[in-house]
């Protein structure tokens, strides 16, 4: 397998929203952090490669196979979470696992059970009564259960306390680790996905404003302060944005920094200083770069 | 899979089964309770009994396939057909699934009218010329019950902008017949479609039929 999901000019129009000729890619084995804003369509992209929606155009390969010809083949092998429950509201725990298990010739019941357990996860509790923590643990308990070869999940910690937050990550990497499965998350917590994702694709208003692998977005967007009146047309890095800070000096958000290139600044236009970008500081940026004045995407 | 499906349904729909089943059970025996006594009924008044109580019969079958056919989508129209949708099954045979789970409770309740019926049946002494149709009565029970559960199941499924074509072609009904009313015309089409979902060639005519468990 070279890529678990492969999208190639995906659209999809829906009153007041669109993906315009959405390019995605996820390498087999990487873990995808999938970043947007509220209403940037990362959902409705995870729906699309689901096949719960229908594009108006683009094709869709999903763990080699196509979405959605090959639909119910490529399901067997995918364990999804979504954002919001999507499990049957009357039966019990141990009841949803049942039914779970009963589609899903893979399910690993020691595993279930052994996720039950350490979830600590009322076996008898009808899901309508279960607090919003344990919900999103049994989703992940049954995603996971499954032995899927793709885990997709669609902002799966949301809402979630900061203890469940850990548990619930901590089993999924776990399992990834165990497996070598690939995983989509969507989130728009950035933190989150700092510490375990090793791509990340940025999505703002139905566009992919950047993908790349998480070392390279981490480590080549940078803050330079930097002297006033340097031309960047030669500059082998790209500027992002620039814009005036003190007295005869500037701001650059530039991608693509090493440490070796600022050996290219002269001593008329100066660097004075970089300045390190944590990954929420460069999602905001990249989003900000991306930008025209008025909010819309580049 | 089907296991999981009907234990699913039933988990949504037990109250009404067994309530139903209940019902479909007492129905014929409370039909023929007078006949308990010692005492042998006349032929009219063994007919007249088992007449009182047979509408009784439709509506069971009908109130069966709407509790059953309202229960089948329930828990996917709370959801959002999420969950269904993304299991690994092809839609129509999930589809086959849920319509095969509700035919098993109607079933059920079908055979919980077969017991009353029987019991019934077999503890009265029949006059002459008077015969005892439990058989015939609970398959008529699953035809009308099959029929409108299979009606209504169809209905219960369907997205919300076609539901919302439904009620729109009814309004039209409304408003045509009152139209014609006002302008005298012999015509009325609310009676016209009535007439062709119960008329003696639609698939829900059986409920016009004649339902006795006793009859000549």
């Amino acid at each position: 397998m070279t890529d678990a999901i492969q999208v190639r000019g995906l659209s999809y129009r829906v009153e007041g929203f669109a993906l315009r000729d959405l390019n995605l890619t996820v390498p087999g084995g990487a873990v995808y952090g999938f970043l947007g804003p509220n209403g940037a369509g990362k959902t409705t992209t995870v729906r699309l490669l689901l096949g719960l929606l229908r594009p108006e155009g683009g094709s869709i390969r999903v763990l080699d196979e196509e979405v959605p010809a090959d639909l119910v083949s490529i399901l067997r092998r995918v364990g999804y979470v979504p954002e919001r429950p999507h499990l049957y509201p009357d039966l019990t725990v141990a009841e949803s696992i049942r039914f779970h298990a009963a589609f899903h010739a893979r399910f690993d019941h020691a595993a279930s059970g052994r996720l039950a357990a350490r979830f600590g996860l009322p076996h008898d509790r009808v899901l309508s009564r279960l607090s919003k923590g344990e919900m999103g643990k049994l989703m992940i308990l049954q995603a996971l259960a499954q032995r899927p070869d793709l885990l997709v999940l669609d902002e799966p910690t949301d809402g979630l306390d900061p203890v469940v937050r850990r548990e619930a990550l901590s089993a999924i990497l776990e399992y990834v680790s165990e497996t070598g499965a690939s995983v989509l998350i969507s989130s728009h917590l950035v933190h989150e996905l700092e510490r375990f994702c090793d791509w990340i694709g940025v999505l703002d208003q139905g566009t992919m404003v950047a993908e790349l692998p998480m070392q390279e977005f981490k480590s080549g967007l940078k803050r330079l302060r930097v002297g006033a009146g340097a031309e960047a047309a030669s500059a082998p890095f790209s500027l992002l944005a620039r814009e005036p800070a003190g007295v005869g000096g500037e701001l650059w958000t530039v991608r693509g920094w090493r440490s070796d290139m600022s050996a290219w600044f002269s001593d008329t236009h100066p660097l004075r200083e970089v300045v390190d970008l944590d990954l929420e500081e460069a999602f905001v940026e990249l989003l900000r770069t991306a930008r025209t004045p008025d909010g819309r995407i580049v | 899979m089907f296991r999981a499906v009907l234990m699913s349904f039933w988990r949504e729909s037990r109250l009404a089964v067994i309530l139903l089943a209940g019902i479909a059970l007492a129905v014929p025996l409370l039909s023929l309770r007078g006949t308990w006594t010692t005492d042998p009924w006349t032929a009219w008044d063994l007919l007249g009994a088992a007449a009182r109580w047979s509408p009784g019969y439709p509506v069971i079958a009908l109130a069966a396939a709407m509790a059953l056919a309202a229960g089948a989508w329930w828990p996917d129209h709370r959801t959002k057909h999420v969950y269904a949708l993304t299991l690994p099954v092809a839609r129509s045979r999930y589809l086959w699934l849920r319509y095969l789970a509700g035919l098993a409770l109607l079933l059920a309740i079908g055979a919980s009218l077969l017991v009353g019926s029987l019991i019934a049946t077999l503890r009265i002494t029949l006059p002459p010329l008077v015969h005892a149709y439990p058989v015939a009565l609970t398959l008529r029970f699953g035809l009308a019950g099959l029929s409108a559960y299979t009606v209504l199941f169809a209905l219960s499924g369907l997205t919300p902008r076609m539901a919302r074509l439904i009620v729109a072609v009814c309004c039209a009904l409304v408003i045509v017949t009152v139209a014609a009313e006002l302008l005298s015309l012999e015509w009325n089409p609310i009676a016209t479609v009535v007439e062709a979902l119960l008329g003696p060639y639609s698939p829900l005519s059986i409920f016009r039929a004649r339902w006795m468990l006793i009859d000549v």
